[in-house]
């Protein structure tokens, strides 16, 4: 466990003793966010448009886990953390106000980037508006739908009069190609 | 999940993103999913790869759509990479148009453009096939890829031979005319077989190279293009023009075209999208000790060492700094010995070679050693 994490975990330790928890309760989370934190935002990141709306869903999530009567089974938890994640992110696109009821950034730390990292970031995606123009049109078309109109592939196969599973092998190639072209230019280079 | 045939941690991390995306993915999908990532290091950063990319793609502003006559157009079916579509897109529409303007100008007319993609193409090891018979003479299209670390020797119908280096991608087109190769990326070697009625043609980037019969080194980088001759003579000149036979012949003639460049045994050449260098001497042995795996160099800039050394290297190394990238590096790097190449620019470079945990090198400036070196 990295000292990061560490320090994120001291923060949910004492925010669940503020609400009073009971010590096995309280550990339980505490385990179910040290092993599956960073695959929970993973998760959520690839549903939500930014870093921080994924803290911010990531957090509600663990509140929620604390308001269960009884939790148990660990590994039950981990099914019910993620899927009320699942839950919680898509009543966060979908309300137009995003004001969490919960304080933001109690666990997470947001980290500035350098001036360094945000110039090779705008590079990036520089030469990925190169790339994507590059997709075949209906790819293209497909990838565009879903990222900036954040269509569900079975929305778009509907409006292109395609099938779903078409959609989904468009966006798969239109994304390795992507990350293809831009490793490619970068020669591997983050 | 793993219905595609190329199954990669990357292909399936990509697989997986968007399984995990959809608003009512299952709880048992979350759990296949999580034990995927857990299984190996690999599936983990390869997903974590993907994810970083799709956050920046959400940045990309301005892409234009494709408009209705794109779309009626368009027959790519995700079977095979972009990559490899566009490749045959290219080299089909090129190769067509070559043809037509140097043997049937008169039925240009008479071909329907939207027709050409909706014929068929085949894909096998590397990638044939045929443009439909329209004067007894069929032009074949095959595409060669190699993977990292990888060199294939390819023998041609008229004997030419070319040898491809780690992680390229060619196509040639051969007919009764002409012999055409398209250096999409990477590095290779070309020994033509002499075939004065019929000129070997390289197209790379910005400009194309033409043999008669000759050897020759093309290495293709993201920034220029770089050839060498170790026998014979070929031609350097833009790609917009079509260098039809009477062309080059004309050419040699003239022997100094405005941006035309000759090229003689042991003279090299680097041209980029906008700019061409003058003619170089080099011991030609050097630009193709690639072959046998070394890869030679007299004070080459780190930053184009480093991107032909990554073809070979298992682990990318990255260059951390301008500084590191500008550094003007002379001597040989054994590709299968990229290990001890680090440690010996360590050593005679201010430069600190550091192990990211991702497993890519980075190369950065050592800055103590450029106070110490300063003061002694």
């Amino acid at each position: 466990m990295s000292a990061e994490t560490h320090i994120k975990n001291r923060d949910l330790q004492v925010y669940l003793e503020s609400h009073e928890l009971s010590e096995a309760q309280g550990a339980l989370i505490g385990e179910l966010f040290s092993q599956h934190n960073d695959m929970l935002l993973r998760f959520l990141r690839a549903r939500l448009p930014s870093d921080s709306d994924a803290h911010e869903v990531a957090q509600e999530a663990y509140v929620k886990l604390l308001d269960l009567d009884n939790p148990s089974a660990i590994s039950y938890l981990r099914a019910y953390l993620f899927k009320t994640a699942s839950n919680l992110a898509a009543d966060h696109l979908r309300s137009e106000q995003r004001a969490s009821h919960y304080r933001p950034m109690v666990f997470f730390k947001e980290e500035q980037p350098s001036e360094e990292q945000t110039a090779l970031v705008n590079e990036k995606i520089e030469l990925l508006h190169e790339f994507v123009q590059e997709l075949p049109a209906k790819c293209r078309k497909a990838f565009m739908l879903s990222r900036y109109h954040d269509m569900t592939t079975t929305e778009i196969a509907q409006l292109m009069r395609l099938s779903d599973r078409m959609v989904r092998k468009y966006l798969v190639r239109a994304t390795e190609h992507c990350q293809m072209r831009l490793e490619e230019a970068t020669g591997g280079r983050r | 999940m793993n219905t595609e045939k190329n199954s990669n941690p990357l292909h399936e991390a990509t697989q997986w993103y968007y399984t995990i995306r959809e608003p009512d993915v299952s709880e048992q999908a979350i759990i296949d999913w999580l034990s995927w990532t857990q299984a190996s290091e690999e599936n983990a950063k390869a997903f974590e790869k993907v994810e970083q990319l799709m956050t920046l793609t959400a940045q990309v502003k301005n892409v234009e759509w494709p408009d209705d006559n794109e779309l009626l157009d368009d027959d790519y079916d995700g079977e095979v990479s972009v990559q490899k579509w566009r490749v045959s897109q290219k080299g089909w529409r090129k190769w067509v148009t070559t043809l037509m303007d140097f043997n049937f100008s008169s039925r240009k007319k008479l071909i329907p453009t939207f027709a050409l993609p909706a014929m068929a193409i085949v894909f096998c090891i590397f990638l044939t096939y045929q443009i439909p018979d329209f004067n007894d003479n069929n032009i074949t299209v095959s595409v060669y890829e190699t993977g990292s670390a990888e060199h294939e020797k390819i023998v041609l119908d008229d004997g030419s031979i070319i040898t491809l280096g780690a992680k390229s991608l060619i196509s040639v087109a051969y007919n009764e005319e002409q012999r055409k190769v398209l250096l999409e990326r990477g590095e290779a070697y070309f020994d033509v077989a002499k075939d004065p009625n019929r000129p070997f043609v390289v197209g790379s980037g910005s400009r194309t190279i033409t043999a008669i019969g000759t050897e020759f080194n093309v290495t293709r980088q993201v920034k220029r293009v770089v050839v060498t001759v170790a026998e014979g003579k070929v031609l350097v000149e833009p790609k917009s023009k079509p260098s039809s036979v009477p062309r080059v012949i004309k050419a040699f003639k003239q022997k100094y075209g405005n941006t035309d460049k000759f090229l003689v045994a042991g003279q090299q050449l680097t041209y980029s999208q906008e700019t061409v260098s003058a003619v170089e001497s080099i011991d030609s042995m050097s630009a193709t000790s690639w072959k046998d795996g070394s890869l030679q160099y007299l004070s080459e800039t780190l930053s184009f060492v480093v991107e032909d050394i990554n073809r070979y290297s298992e682990h990318p190394i990255r260059i951390g700094d301008e500084f590191v990238g500008s550094q003007a590096y002379s001597g040989t790097v054994y590709t299968n010995r990229i290990e001890n190449w680090l440690d010996s620019i360590s050593e005679a470079f201010p430069i600190k070679v550091l192990a990211h945990n991702n497993g890519d090198i980075v190369l950065v400036t050592d800055s103590t050693k450029i106070k110490n070196n300063s003061s002694t």
